[in-house]
């Protein structure tokens, strides 16, 4: 269908308030990407994704991120997110003030020349609602004010089927949310790669929606850095011994991170 | 007696009988006084466009079981200064205050209300919403008495502020003063900073600063068209889309 992208992260430091937080990210995401993003809490993974964002708070001190050849970090956060990266957030903001349906439908007619006619979003407010069971009463309400944590990730994937992202970065879209709206979220996310392909990088502690999601890439960050990459049965080594085994293993190769980088994803 | 229009002739007068209904249109700021007859009730609708310095000052007279209800709306880019402040002295008073204001630039815009309730089965509501852009200023100071003696009256304020740009401010202020056992009271006041968090989230949505700005007032607008007719409304529509283009 379109032309294929990349989206090559290299070398790249972040600071949040002075402190670094990001300390040499490599990190390559291919058209038709499935990653499962995995590391333990409070090790970078948000921020990486701040970034790629445009985040104010998130300090880039050296390295680079391009989109094929466009030098992503010059861009304005509205111009990046027009270039088709989509940030699925962990905790999104309440705005009141703002009404969903009005912000649901301004995102659509952002990207395009001519606003789309109140009767055709409607449609396709209506069909992608029922796709991810989100009540469609909640797009008359300010948006995600006073929602619950699920409904809040609903919305989330509510814009995402809107905007159709070319790749969409899911920070823990699956927390707190229940086993089956679990399950639907994993559908959704499945059924739009399928049609759509784009990539997709997701955030989750959960295996259950690992497992659902199938990813076919797994990285691992831990301070700062990505240490390992793999694939599937990464996940499950990891569920079984925790993150320690890395750790541990990371005191070894530690002035290897080069190597694990070229070894990763090869096919056996 | 009609005392008050001969000190200030921009000052109007409504005097209802007896169980009269009135619902009045008032274009632009006017202070007012009022005097309802038992079981009469009167609505005023205020929307204020024009770029002045408003005041207006609102007082009035009560008789068993009437009924005051205020809705204005404003949008002029000058400043605002509303001073309602009302004796409730009879049983079975209600009185319904709803503000809504936009304010732009370095405009000042100040909502005093202060209700004194003093007898039995009264019902009170103020209900604020304001956003501030620019360097402009909201505040509210809601003030609501249950006096003793105010059994069974039921006193509720509601307040929210939406604070724009960084150089705006808002401030609430709730006051409930409670002197009687049998009162219910509820009050809630928020102020909702635009800070970075909420810019990134909308940014990052492909949208604009005009953007975020057109639906915060479109949001707004809903709020307040409920209270006024569709060619108000239009009107509304009309002078609020000029602020949005800047
Ligand atoms: N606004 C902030 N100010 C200061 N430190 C922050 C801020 N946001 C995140 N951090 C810190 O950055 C580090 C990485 O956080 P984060 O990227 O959220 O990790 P993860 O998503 O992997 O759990 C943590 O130590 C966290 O405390
Ligand atoms: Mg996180």
């Amino acid at each position: 269908m379109a032309d294929k992208f990349k989206l090559v992260i290299k070398n790249l430091h972040v600071s949040v308030d002075k402190k670094e937080i990001l300390k040499g990210v490599n990190l390559t995401i291919n058209d038709g990407d499935k990653i499962a993003f995995l590391g333990p809490n409070g090790n970078g993974k948000s921020t990486l994704f701040f970034t790629i964002s445009g985040h104010p708070k998130c300090i880039v001190t050296s390295g680079t991120i391009f989109f094929n050849n466009i030098d992503v970090l010059k861009l304005s956060v509205d111009e990046r997110s027009k270039l088709g990266i989509f940030l699925g957030l962990q905790n999104p903001c309440e705005v009141a003030g703002i009404i969903n349906s009005d912000f649901l439908k301004n995102i659509i007619d952002v990207r395009n020349t001519v606003p789309i006619k109140l009767f055709d979003f409607y449609k396709i407010l209506d069909q992608n609602c029922k796709k991810i069971k989100f009540p469609f009463e909640m797009v008359h309400r300010n948006l995600n004010e006073n929602f619950s944590g699920g409904e809040k990730k609903r919305n989330e994937i509510l814009q995402m089927l809107l905007i159709k992202p070319k790749i969409a970065l899911l920070d823990e879209i699956d927390s707190g949310l229940d086993s089956d709206a679990i399950k639907v979220i994993a559908k959704v996310i499945n059924d739009e790669y399928k049609k759509n392909k784009g990539s997709f990088v997701i955030i989750s502690h959960y295996d259950k929606m690992l497992e659902l999601i199938n990813p076919n890439k797994v990285v691992v960050m831990i301070d700062g850095k990505i240490v390992m990459k793999g694939e599937k049965d990464l996940i499950k080594k990891i569920s079984e011994k925790g993150f320690d085994f890395i750790k541990n293993s990371l005191n070894i190769t530690h002035d290897k991170q080069d190597l694990v980088d070229e070894c990763c994803f090869k096919k056996k | 007696m009609n005392v008050v229009s001969k000190k200030n002739k921009t000052m109007n007068n409504f005097f209802l009988n007896q169980a009269e209904n009135k619902e009045i249109f008032i274009r632009n700021s006017k202070s007012f006084n009022f005097c309802l007859e038992k079981n009469s009730s009167l609505y005023i609708k205020n929307v204020i466009f024009k770029p002045d310095n408003n005041v207006i000052n609102i007082s009035g007279n009560f008789k068993e079981k009437s009924i005051f209800k205020y809705v204005i709306a404003d949008f002029s880019p000058g400043n605002t200064s509303l001073n309602i402040n009302l004796d409730l002295g009879n049983p079975g008073l209600q009185v319904d205050v709803s503000i809504f204001c936009l304010s732009f630039k370095d405009n000042q815009k100040k909502f005093n209300i202060c209700l004194n309730n003093k007898n039995k089965n009264i019902k009170t509501n103020i209900d604020s919403f304001g956003i501030a852009f620019d360097q402009s200023k909201i505040h509210f100071l809601n003030t609501c008495i249950a006096q003793k003696k105010s059994k069974k009256n039921i006193l509720s304020q509601k307040g929210k502020i939406i604070i724009f740009d960084k150089k705006a401010t808002g401030s609430i202020q709730p006051i409930l003063k409670i002197f009687e056992n049998d009162v219910s009271a509820t009050h809630n006041a928020s102020i909702g900073y635009f800070n970075n968090d909420y810019f990134f989230y909308l940014l990052s949505r492909g949208l604009k600063t005009t953007d975020i700005k057109k639906m915060l007032i479109n949001g707004f607008l809903r709020q307040a068209s409920r209270f006024f007719d569709k060619n108000v409304n239009e009107e509304i529509n009309e002078v609020v889309k000029k602020y949005v283009q800047c």
